[in-house]
């Protein structure tokens, strides 16, 4: 295997971090719920800065309350502030959730939130779910991840009564993505809540009335009544895998999988769908698998060993990286932020599969991904906006992938999971190559028909 | 599994009373862990015959993915777990922030067993933040016991620390279990420690007489329960041990006003009348 030091141990600090902070994903898993309101147990910067980065990627108003904590804050506690806001955000925003996640000082200083949130008087129908969430303690998966476990512990009811119905817990995935997953799942289970479901919020206009909220998010009721739920598909370790181990006090038993991004991992979905439901392939789905490996089969040759740089969060690094070494990629350097020691494990058993001599980071930076890009030019980058920096210096083309996708518009609307996502992926790579391979052809010689 | 947080004015004697109270129930056959909530990671050093090997923070710090349980949960005498939370140096970070990220970690990594009988957290004397809390947050200990001498500023500490936990005692489930009264010689010190804590809504569920055999014990990095097994001080940890086994006396805390804890030192020595 490989090795790869940028000065790694020599170097102390982060030059261009990979990742963004925990309360991120948290603010992302509680906008999935309908008619919530994120609420930021900190200094009013913080949240400030991730509604912006959220704000950024699907260029809407996200709204999330803040404790604003002072510095008297940091001294005597953050108690007084969060009633305070509390009470505030119920009168003026009437959520019918609110989900507090914390932050690096009200970490810092320890304030018992969870003691806190027992005490404080809840309009009645309405709720409060907390999540425990440090900004130096993770990526927005973990985020993501606590949320997701906080609302999976702290709503639902005990002693349901179990009907045929599917939880799948998507993980942090684009509203569109959630969709194509949905999808599927719907095609198998007659009954199934998706949780927390961005879609009919992030990819919905912010209503101008702050009391309103968008139309999507899994309604609070299908939360309370989850212990219903007979089965459970879990997608994404590091977001979804805290949430998932919470079921079992619901009696729920989460089969944990890769985002089906990619033909294996969209099998492995499918497969599991088809176990936990005793029901057939639908044809149609067959049909759209067939026509996948059809046009990969095709497009093939064009994509056979070209080298590629993924730098995303680590739930859809893994299966980008199982697929493009499926199709005869190269994906040679795979680098992610914070991410569990599965990642590592798992790009590992990758490179192993498919024989390639690559190199996995986790914990990296930018200045990691560009030493290595200096040393080994790679066909493509596959990342989001913040490459695009990289891609211009060294001349590499960049494939916007991940979150967050800043420059921009709607990228977030198309799918990468699935059968069909694997198209839309493959057209995209092969784009992209194309596009940077004609940049500086003179207009006289560019040719007018491609053949792939 | 009965988890019990041990808090008192820094330098009182809560360590070496946490210590040698945990192995006299480990010597009767109790299974115990004793969580060291101290950035001077002091409080397992009679236990373990030496100050540990790495504290589960340096632990973290230097292998922050891969720490294992084995490697931060060493045994002591008489199969005693012991776990030192660790932190930073005085004057830097912040050893409060370092608790809960141990606590945690020790939670994460299936430390709670259920076999246990008993959870001890050691915690430093000043609860000068969240953090140090961490250990009677919901779902951690339940029972805490005071350890105070007859000394003003002991009585003093303790009826503050009192105050923190009577918000946490009135918000969730966490209750106190008494005033272990460990003695200074002070001048009417039984009498003054049992009125303090009757007026504090609790009692004092043992006194420890001051005996230098403890002091022995400590240099030679033992518990008096193997130090010296045959001592009366043995025996009064001994009893120590019984009389938390069988405590019924679980309270919310009543903590007393600054003029009334002054009356209570300027009532006892005009009851003893020497000066």
């Amino acid at each position: 295997m490989k090795t790869f030091d940028s000065q790694g141990d020599s170097r102390k600090l982060q030059i261009d971090p990979l990742n963004m902070c925990p309360p991120i994903g948290a603010i992302y898993a509680a906008l999935g719920i309908h008619a919530c309101l994120p609420h930021s147990h900190g200094a009013s910067g913080c949240c400030r800065f991730q509604r912006m980065e959220l704000s950024k990627h699907f260029q809407k108003i996200i709204r999330v309350t803040s404790s604003m904590l002072l510095e008297s804050s940091a001294i005597f506690g953050g108690e007084e502030n969060l009633r305070t806001a509390v009470n505030n955000a119920f009168q003026v925003y009437s959520p019918e959730v609110l989900a507090i996640h914390t932050t690096c000082l009200s970490e810092t200083i320890g304030d018992d939130v969870g003691g806190i949130v027992k005490n404080l008087d809840v309009p009645a129908s309405r709720r409060i779910v907390y999540a425990s969430t440090p900004g130096y303690a993770g990526s927005p998966l973990t985020g993501y991840a606590s949320m997701l476990e906080a609302i999976i512990r702290q709503i639902p009811a005990r002693r349901e009564k179990k009907i045929k119905k599917l939880l799948l817990l998507p993980g942090m995935l684009n509203p569109s993505d959630i969709g194509e997953v949905a999808r599927y799942a719907g095609l198998f289970f007659d009954q199934l809540t998706v949780l927390p479901d961005v879609r009919g919020v992030l990819d919905w206009q912010t209503p101008r009335n702050v009391r309103e909220y968008a139309p999507g998010g899994t309604p609070l009721a299908e939360i309370i009544s989850l212990g219903a739920c007979s089965d459970a598909i879990a997608l994404g370790a590091e977001a979804t895998a805290a949430g998932a181990s919470a079921l079992a006090e619901l009696n729920i038993t989460a089969a944990q999988l890769t985002v089906p991004v990619g033909i294996e991992a969209t099998d492995r979905f499918i497969e599991s769908l088809c176990r936990r439901s005793a029901r057939k392939v639908p044809d149609s789905i067959k049909a759209e698998r067939t026509r996948a490996v059809d046009v990969l089969m095709h497009l093939h040759p064009t994509l056979y060993h070209k080298k590629a740089a993924i730098f995303c969060d680590a739930d859809l690094a893994v299966p980008l990286t199982e697929f493009l070494a499926g199709i005869g990629m190269l994906p040679v350097f795979v680098c992610t932020g914070f991410a569990q020691k599965a990642f590592m494990d798992s790009i590992r058993a990758i490179f192993e599969r498919y024989h390639i001599d690559g190199i996995v980071l986790s914990q990296a930076d930018r200045y990691d991904l560009e030493q290595f890009l200096r040393e080994t030019p790679v066909d493509i980058l596959i990342g989001g906006s913040r490459g695009k920096i990289l891609s211009r210096k060294l001349g590499i083309p960049l494939l916007r992938f991940g979150f967050p996708v800043i420059d921009r518009p709607l990228e977030y609307l198309y799918p990468y999971t699935g059968y069909r996502g694997c198209l839309y992926l493959l057209q995209k790579i092969l784009c992209t190559l194309q596009d940077f391979a004609e940049q500086d052809t003179l207009a006289e010689d560019l040719h007018i028909a491609e053949s792939f | 599994m009965r988890q019990i947080a041990i808090y008192g004015k820094g330098g009182i004697g809560k360590s070496t009373t946490v210590q040698n109270l945990a192995a006299a129930l480990a010597e009767n056959g109790r299974k115990l862990m004793v969580i060291g909530c101290d950035p001077k990671s002091d409080c397992t050093r009679l236990l373990q015959g030496g100050c540990a090997r790495k504290t589960v923070l340096e632990e973290m710090r230097s292998n922050p993915q891969g720490v294992k349980l084995e490697d931060i949960l060493h045994e002591g005498c008489f199969g005693i777990r012991c776990v030192e939370s660790g932190g930073p140096e005085p004057g830097v970070g912040c050893a409060g922030r370092g608790i809960i990220t141990a606590i945690n970690l020790l939670e994460e990594l299936g430390a709670y067993d259920k076999s246990l009988d008993y959870v001890f957290y050691d915690v430093l004397g000043d609860v000068v933040c969240g953090g140090f809390a961490m250990p009677i947050r919901e779902g951690k200990a339940h029972e805490i016991y005071i350890v105070a001498s007859g000394e003003l500023m002991s009585l003093y500490a303790a009826n503050n620390i009192a105050k923190g936990i009577a918000r946490f005692a009135n918000t969730g489930d966490v209750r106190v279990g008494g005033i272990i009264c460990n003695s200074r010689l002070v001048d009417g010190e039984q009498k003054l420690v049992d009125t303090f804590a009757q007026e504090l809504g609790t009692h004092t569920i043992s006194s420890i007489p001051r005996d230098n055999i403890v002091q022995h014990a400590e240099i030679h990095r033992q518990t008096v329960i193997t130090y010296a097994p045959d001592s009366v001080q043995a025996e009064i940890y001994r009893s120590l041990g019984t009389a938390l086994e069988n405590n019924t006396t679980f309270t919310i805390p009543t903590p007393l006003t600054q003029e009334r804890l002054e009356e209570l030192f300027m009532d006892s020595i005009q009851f003893n009348n020497k000066y």
